[in-house]
């Protein structure tokens, strides 16, 4: 009756750029730089440091069409640092390191221990009593349920089951790797399965049922804490699946209401109000904030009158407040509007405006938007992993102009013809 | 107001002059005369009467000023008839028909709000008034100007802001590529950390082929090292051969002497240097006994001349006593008296102390009056301590006071202060303002740097050729790539050369026409040469005529009269067929009697033929060209007439531009577009800065406290109010430190009052002790209780004095009488000649006796001494030859050997085979050693196998092989060494991370630009969108008339009036045509005449504006259809018709014409009237 801890986590994404934050001269580039690799080393410090009996990996430990040797050795030497506190890391590959170049060449020192991709593997730990089955991907595209290839649950053992997958296909925008269902997962007798490839953490009880989620955010779209989870065993039964947070960059969208905003100096109260929450939550980490400015105030002309000074202004509010290695503006989003109120006293311009159908303007935009994206050359794809929903490829792939967009249009024009209302 | 009548008297150049108008609606005044004869002095008279005339006036030139007066006839708008007038005068009175004064209140009424300048703008009208055009009407202000500024939408605003949108989308992402916009300098980032992405990439496969070149390498390191080895151990063996040679010579020859001397005697090597030292110790030590026994002779012979005195020798010790004090003894003999007289002293002194202390005893009890010492020391003591203990009591209460009040001094200040502040938050935030330098001086370098850019953006404006449109329009131009220009103006010129060259080709063409033509010319002479056609033509009239005849004669079907008359014209038809056979059989004849001259002439007609087939031919291809040339031509001033409205050749647009002005203009707008760039840059900079400088003033102002004002002012309020609050709390941190040490110091003098109180009673009990062990009265003063102790102590020195003194006089006499005693006993044993003499001399004579008694007895003994050291030293010299002999007999004996000689050659003999068997061994120690510890035999064996003449070179030839072996392996260790450095350093290195993230950087700069632009360039569009419906929908009725009444004037050509602002905000006109609705034309563009029937229609609808309010005045127009073609005046007087229907219309013209289109209108309707001249 073994009592132990290990560590569980996945979709490492080591090297992967923090995606959004433009350059600046001011910004802490190494803290940013410097993320997914800070926060593994976090994870493989506090895995000595607590003396864990292994670590589990669930695929994505990179992204595949990163093909660069340094990322594979930066993993193995923190690999080799578990293996000298004689910590096996037990990995799979995910759709991402199938992908990867190299995964091909990348040979873990022992005691770590890959699993193969072609069928189930099963690692043993008699002294622990515990039995981890896994297969990893052996191409990106693994559209096949792979858990009723698992092996039965070993008899007196704690048997682990470690898949990249898509549970249900329920969870975002991830694609449909490996696809099971949450009852197939129950069905298989494990006492714990170890997921990956959902960024956001996800658990179930009884069977525990885990995705930690990816150790770092990367993106706007990532935000909230990351990690790992933290799993304690007594007496060989699981007690506890706990997150812990490694990561050293916190993404956060704050959304901040103006609505009873007076004015532009209350607007930016508020705005200084949500920075130092936003901040008091990111720990001492460097806190990465998309904000988006938002509701109807009476402050919304002045606010929207000039966007670019707004943003600047946001940026320099957050910078006032905690200096440039502490807070880290990657957008300003205006989605404030006039007030009921004020709307009622329209020039008859405005109401023009108001009663234009922004699908006649649409064609004429939409060739603006490719003709600009003609001048950025490869910048499309880009932009697809910047922000999949970036306007001018909305603009380009449906013909129309995005609500947000004329939105912005229409406050931006209400802000600037304000003095002819 | 109509007007039926006009007088002018004394006016101008009339006397007294009259003219009648038809005032009735539907009329047309139209009055026609020549020039000079006063219509616009009628037009002025107008003026006049309704607004006086002024004093000054220059129509008296004629008349003079006495009489002059102005009166009409007129109908009121009420249909009421009336008359007034104005008269030169005093206050130029208004005055009725009856020349009494009338109220003005009346002429205000027919004015309908209507003044003077008004009046010459609408109602009173030359040409030249109208064409002050619409921008003197807008002036004028009214709802017409209302109206045309509504038909520009009225959103002159909402176009700029348009405009403005536009301008910052393009300022951040332009179509057209400018490195400095934001944009394209994020693609440019973007494209470099891309690039940058590919070069520092270390990919798997890159990394494996070095691990594989450096494992190569490696192992190539590791051969060499083999080989290098390999070859140091043929070294080694060839080293070993060469060393060992020499030895196993060497050992061969000793053992071969060895083997030869098997009789030769192994003897101790000592024996022969025994040998020698024992027969050279016999001779040495015999001639050392004799020389000893010699010396010791000589001393005994020298010791028997001495004679010693033994008796004064044997008191040489009472005497060396007594001389030692005898110089003592004087002396005291010499000092007794005055120690006697010392002695006397001191008792006297003894008994006078006594006799103060009031203790007077005599001189032997004198130390009873002395109390014991432990007493006195104890009394002293305290005494030491009093005066200390008794001022710090004293001291104590007046310190305490002192301090009590500076404590209440130091209270009272630190209550005085004011409150501390807290400073902290604006300490903090005026150290942030200044963390980047001085903000004032930082706004005023951006201040100062924008002002530069500024500067530079307008000289840069001003450097572009011939541009004169602004900035704006600058940007906004869309130019060609340069080469677009160079191949324009390359097929301009291409087409130029190709139109000459295809002149000249044609130029040639018809000179070869010519020459041909005066050829034929010259071949035909003066009479024509009969040609094929003209044979044929005969022949053909010839047989014409034959069939006329042969239907005459032999058919049923005669020719027609007409077929004849065709033919034979008026003769009869047989005479015409006559003489048709006689002109052909003529020209045959001449063909055959000019037969060559016609084939030349055929010839010559062919050539000519085709000369002017080619010129025909030549001169299309060369209308081509010209229009080819045109046509670039017009291109090219279309493309330059884009850039710079056709001026960049500053020499007017008749000379096209060249490539160079282009290529000028082109780099200058660059120029221009970076500067605006740059200084759009600055003015951001500037505007943030401000909007730094703002929040900062904020949150400054709040922190103090104070109003917002500037942030100089506010810093300037932050130090002051700092540095007050750092002085107060300076003073006060030092006034509680006076505070804290004052309240200690207070604390330890009450402590130390206390403590000296309670160490002075304490004092008190002790001296009360100590003076009653010093038997002290109880109430004497510790001051002569310590004086007394003086006394005390000065007794007990003298006294101790006194008794000393005694004791030593006493001591002097004793000493003095034992002396004389010794000396007398001793004279009288030793000396009896010397009694009677002084006894201090007589021992100084018995002194002198003894120190040469005991110099004798000092010589006697040495001598003994030298006798007796002499005489051992023969005794042993005798016993160590005996020992010589000995060892000599001894050494024989070992050497086996009876005599000397044969001794020492068996010990040479001995000598020889040692040394051979020591040789034999250390050959034999060093072989082993230099033969590696191998055995003999393989040694011989080995040195057998080498043979010694090639033995170096072959030694040498491996030391090259090793030492490249070395090289190699040496350079691949480098090499390997390097490489695994470079490996390491790509393996830990983040450049490719680096250049990763900046791309993602630049990315998201160009998603965040793009989208902005995206904003603004919707916002542009939908705005342009807007303005545009609203001025479909915001189309005034005014402005719709204003074009009904155009386009009535101008018989339908132009379908309206539209109007648009231009960028530096004036209004403009805009006209439509009827042939050209896409197009608008400018007023600029109009002829004379259709802008004149422009201002006239906007003035005619001005004045129905008015009449549509107010009673209008009579529309007086002089000569304002001058430049008007027939058609057109003719359709201005039929809107001027209809105008009458609302306010009467007097049309002045000195044109003749316009009565005889008047006569056009509807019968009746024109009240004309033809005058040679106005004037009197």
């Amino acid at each position: 009756m073994a009592s132990f801890q290990f560590l569980h986590c996945a979709d490492l994404h080591i090297d992967s750029p923090l995606r959004g934050l433009e350059s600046d001269p001011d910004a802490p580039v190494d803290r940013i730089r410097r993320a997914t690799r800070e926060a593994f080393t976090n994870l493989v410090d506090f895995a000595i440091e607590h003396g864990v009996a292994f670590v589990l990996a669930a695929g994505d430990l990179y992204d595949g069409d990163w093909q660069d040797w340094r990322t594979g050795r930066f993993l193995v030497d923190q690999v080799r640092r578990l293996g000298e506190a004689g910590i096996p890391f037990l990995t799979i590959a995910g759709n991402h390191d199938a992908d990867s170049v190299i995964t091909r060449r990348l040979t873990l020192p022992a005691p770590a221990f890959t699993f193969p991709s072609r069928a189930p593997g099963t690692w043993r730990s008699e002294a622990l009593g515990v039995c981890v089955h896994g297969q990893g991907f052996a191409t990106r595209a693994m559209m096949d349920n792979l858990v009723p290839g698992y092996p039965p649950p070993v008899p007196g053992m704690l048997n682990i089951g470690m898949l990249h997958t898509d549970i249900d296909g329920s969870y975002g925008d991830h694609a449909r790797y490996a696809p099971c269902t949450l009852e197939q997962l129950r069905n298989r007798g494990y006492d714990y399965w170890a997921l990956g490839h959902i960024h956001t953490p996800q658990r179930w009880e009884t069977p525990w049922i885990v995705f930690p989620g990816n150790i770092q955010g990367r993106h706007a779209g990532e935000t909230g804490a990351k990690g790992a989870t933290l799993v304690t065993v007594r007496d060989s039964t699981i007690v506890n699946a706990a997150p812990l947070y490694f990561d050293t960059v916190r993404w956060a969208h704050l959304i901040v209401d103006l609505t009873a905003a007076g004015d532009e100096d209350a607007a930016f109260a508020l705005i200084r109000a949500a920075l130092t929450q936003a901040r008091a939550d990111a720990e001492g980490r460097l806190l990465a904030a998309r904000v988006t400015l938002a509701g109807a105030t009476p402050a919304h002309a002045a606010l929207n009158r000039d966007p670019g000074n707004t943003r600047e202004r946001v940026r320099a509010e957050a910078l006032a407040l905690a200096g440039a290695d502490a807070i880290w503006i990657e957008k300003v989003s205006l989605d404030i509007r006039v007030p009921v109120d004020a709307g009622a006293m329209l020039s008859p311009l405005l109401a023009e405006i108001d009663r234009l159908d922004p699908a006649e303007l649409a064609p004429e935009a939409a060739e603006w938007c490719r003709t600009m994206l003609d001048r950025a050359g490869g910048l499309r794809e880009d932009l697809k992993l910047l922000d999949k929903d970036h306007p001018l490829l909305q603009m380009i792939t449906d013909g129309v102009i995005p609500k947000a967009m004329e939105d912005q249009a229409r406050n931006l024009l209400r802000a600037r013809l304000a003095g002819d209302t | 107001m109509r007007l039926t009548a006009l007088t002018l008297t004394k006016y101008g150049n009339f006397a007294a002059e009259r003219i009648d108008f038809d005032p009735r609606p539907g009329r047309l005044n139209i009055l026609a005369a020549p020039n000079g004869a006063g219509k616009s002095v009628l037009r002025g008279a107008f003026a006049d009467l309704l607004f006086g005339i002024g004093g000054q006036t220059p129509m008296g030139f004629r008349h003079g000023y006495p009489g002059m007066a102005i009166m009409a006839e007129a109908i009121g708008p009420d249909g009421t008839p009336f008359t007034f007038g104005r008269l030169k005068g005093q206050g130029n009175p208004l005055i009725d028909g009856e020349r009494n004064r009338l109220d003005p209140v009346v002429i205000a009424r027919l004015l309908g709000g209507i003044d003077r300048q008004r009046l010459e703008r609408l109602f009173a009208l030359d040409t030249e008034r109208l064409r002050m055009g619409g921008a003197d009407l807008s002036a004028s202000g009214g709802g017409v100007a209302e109206a045309l500024e509504s038909g520009a939408g009225g959103f002159h605003r909402a176009r700029q802001v348009r405009k403005t949108l536009e301008e910052q989308r393009d300022g951040i992402a332009p179509i057209r590529r400018s490195a400095q916009r934001p944009f394209y300098k994020a693609l440019d980032e973007y494209n470099t950390a891309r690039r940058q992405v590919g070069l520092e990439l270390l990919k798997p496969e890159q990394w494996r082929k070095e691990q594989q070149e450096l494992d190569a390498m490696e192992q190539r390191r590791r051969e060499r090292n083999a080989a290098a080895d390999i070859a140091s151990e043929q070294i080694a063996r060839l080293e070993r051969v060469r060393r060992v040679a020499p030895l196993l010579d060497a050992h061969d020859l000793a053992l071969s002497w060895l083997t030869g001397h098997p009789d030769a005697p192994v003897l101790d090597p000592m024996l022969a240097a025994r040998l020698t030292d024992a027969q050279s110790s016999i001779v040495v030590k015999g001639q050392r006994a004799a020389r000893e026994a010699a010396a010791a002779a000589d001393f005994q012979a020298q010791r028997e001349t001495i004679v010693l005195d033994t008796a004064l020798l044997t008191r040489a010790e009472a005497l060396d006593q007594l001389a030692a004090i005898a110089g003592a003894a004087r002396k005291a003999a010499n000092d007794l008296p005055g120690l006697q007289a010392q002695a006397a002293g001191k008792h006297a002194r003894v008994d006078e102390l006594l006799r103060e202390l009031g203790r007077p005893l005599p001189f032997d009890r004198a130390r009873e009056a002395i109390p014991q010492r432990a007493v006195i020391g104890r009394a002293r003591r305290l005494l030491q301590t009093y005066e200390a203990r008794a001022e710090a009591a004293r001291d104590a209460p007046a310190r305490v006071a002192s301090l009590e009040k500076e404590r209440d001094a130091i209270a009272a200040k630190l209550a005085a202060l004011p409150p501390a502040l807290g400073t902290g938050v604006l300490d903090g935030l005026m150290k942030e303002i200044r963390a980047g330098g001085d903000p004032a001086r930082a706004e005023q370098e951006a201040s100062a740097a924008l002002t530069a850019a500024d500067a530079a953006l307008a000289a840069a404006i001003a450097r572009v050729p011939g541009w004169t449109d602004g900035l704006a329009a600058l940007v906004s131009l869309a130019p060609l790539p340069l080469p677009s220009y160079e191949r324009l103006v390359a097929d301009r010129d291409d087409a130029t050369r190709a139109e000459a060259a295809a002149l000249d080709v044609l130029t040639d063409a018809r000179r070869s026409f010519d020459t041909e033509t005066a050829n034929l010319a010259a071949i035909a002479g003066t009479t024509p040469l009969p040609d094929q056609a003209g044979l044929d033509h005969a022949r053909t009239r010839r047989d014409l005529g034959w069939r006329l005849i042969y239907r005459h004669a032999f058919t049923p079907d005669p020719p027609t009269q007409a077929e004849e008359r065709a033919f034979a014209g008026d003769l009869p038809l047989p005479l015409a067929f006559e003489r048709a056979i006689a002109a052909a059989d003529a020209l045959v004849d001449r063909w055959v009697e000019n037969a060559a001259l016609v084939e030349r002439a055929s010839a010559a007609r062919v050539a000519i033929q085709r000369a002017e087939e080619r010129v025909h031919g030549l001169e299309a291809r060369h209308r081509l060209a010209s229009e080819q040339r045109a046509a670039s031509e017009r291109t090219w001033f279309q493309v330059c007439a884009g850039l710079s409205a056709g001026t960049l050749t500053g020499e007017g647009p008749a000379k096209p531009p060249g490539v160079a002005e282009v290529r000028a203009f082109l780099a200058a707008r660059d120029r221009v577009i970076d500067a605006a760039e740059k200084q759009k840059s600055l003015a951001a900079g500037v505007a943030a800065l401000t909007h730094r400088h703002a929040a900062w003033a904020a949150r400054l102002a709040a922190a103090l406290g104070s109003p917002l004002e500037d942030l100089p002012a506010l810093l300037a309020g932050g130090d002051q109010r700092l540095n007050a609050a750092r002085l107060a709390d300076r003073l006060r941190t030092r006034l509680e430190t006076e505070q804290d040490g004052n309240a200690r110091n207070l604390a330890e003098t009450i402590a130390a009052r206390t403590a000296a109180e309670g160490t002075l009673a304490a004092w008190r009990a002790d001296w009360d002790q100590a003076r009653r062990d010093l038997h002290r009265p109880e109430q004497e003063d510790p001051g002569v209780t310590g004086d007394l102790l003086q006394t005390i102590a000065e007794l007990d020195g003298v006294l101790s004095e006194a008794v000393t003194l005694d004791t030593r006089v006493s001591a002097i006499l004793n000493d003095h009488a034992r002396f004389m005693a010794t000396v007398s006993g001793l004279t009288a044993a030793i000396a009896p000649d010397l009694g009677g003499t002084d006894p201090f001399d007589a021992v100084s004579e018995l002194t002198q006796r003894l120190r040469t008694a005991r110099a004798r007895a000092k010589e006697h003994d040495l001598l003994t001494q030298q006798l007796e050291a002499a005489s051992a030293a023969a005794a042993e010299a005798d016993r160590a030859a005996a020992e010589s002999g000995a060892e000599l007999q001894a050494v024989l004996a070992l050497t086996g050997a009876e005599t000397i000689e044969a001794a020492r050659e068996r010990l040479a003999l001995a000598a020889d085979r040692a040394r051979h068997t020591a040789a034999l061994a250390e050959i034999g120690a060093r072989l082993t050693e230099a033969g590696d510890r191998r055995s003999l035999e393989d040694l011989r064996a080995e040195v057998a196998a080498e043979p010694a003449d090639t033995l170096r070179a072959r030694q040498d030839a491996l030391e090259r092989d090793r030492k490249d072996a070395q090289d190699a392996a040496q350079d691949a260790a480098a090499r390997a060494a390097e490489m695994r450095q470079r490996m390491e350093r790509e393996a830990t290195g983040t450049k490719a991370g680096d250049a990763e993230a900046d791309r993602q950087a630049a990315a998201a700069t160009m998603g965040r630009v793009l989208e902005e632009a995206l904003v603004l360039h919707i916002a542009a569009a939908m705005l342009g969108r807007a303005l545009k419906d609203a001025e479909k929908s915001g189309e005034s009725d005014k402005i719709r008339r204003i074009g009904d009444l155009f386009g009535k004037l101008t018989n339908g050509v132009y379908t309206g009036v539209a109007t648009e602002f231009v960028d530096d905000g004036r209004l403009r006109l805009m006209l439509p045509q009827r042939d050209f609705p896409d197009e608008r034309q400018p007023v600029e563009a109009l002829s004379e005449g259709t802008r004149d029937q422009l201002f006239l229609a906007l003035r005619l609808a001005a004045i129905e504006e008015h009449a549509a309010t107010a009673a209008p005045l009579p529309f007086i127009g002089d000569d304002i259809l001058q430049t008007f073609d027939d058609d057109r005046a003719e359709a201005a007087m039929r809107v001027l018709l209809e105008i009458s229907g609302k306010t009467q219309v007097i049309l002045l013209t000195h044109h003749r014409h316009l009565l005889e289109l008047a006569a056009r209108l509807p019968a009746g309707t024109v009240h004309a009237r033809r005058i040679q001249s106005l004037a009197g």
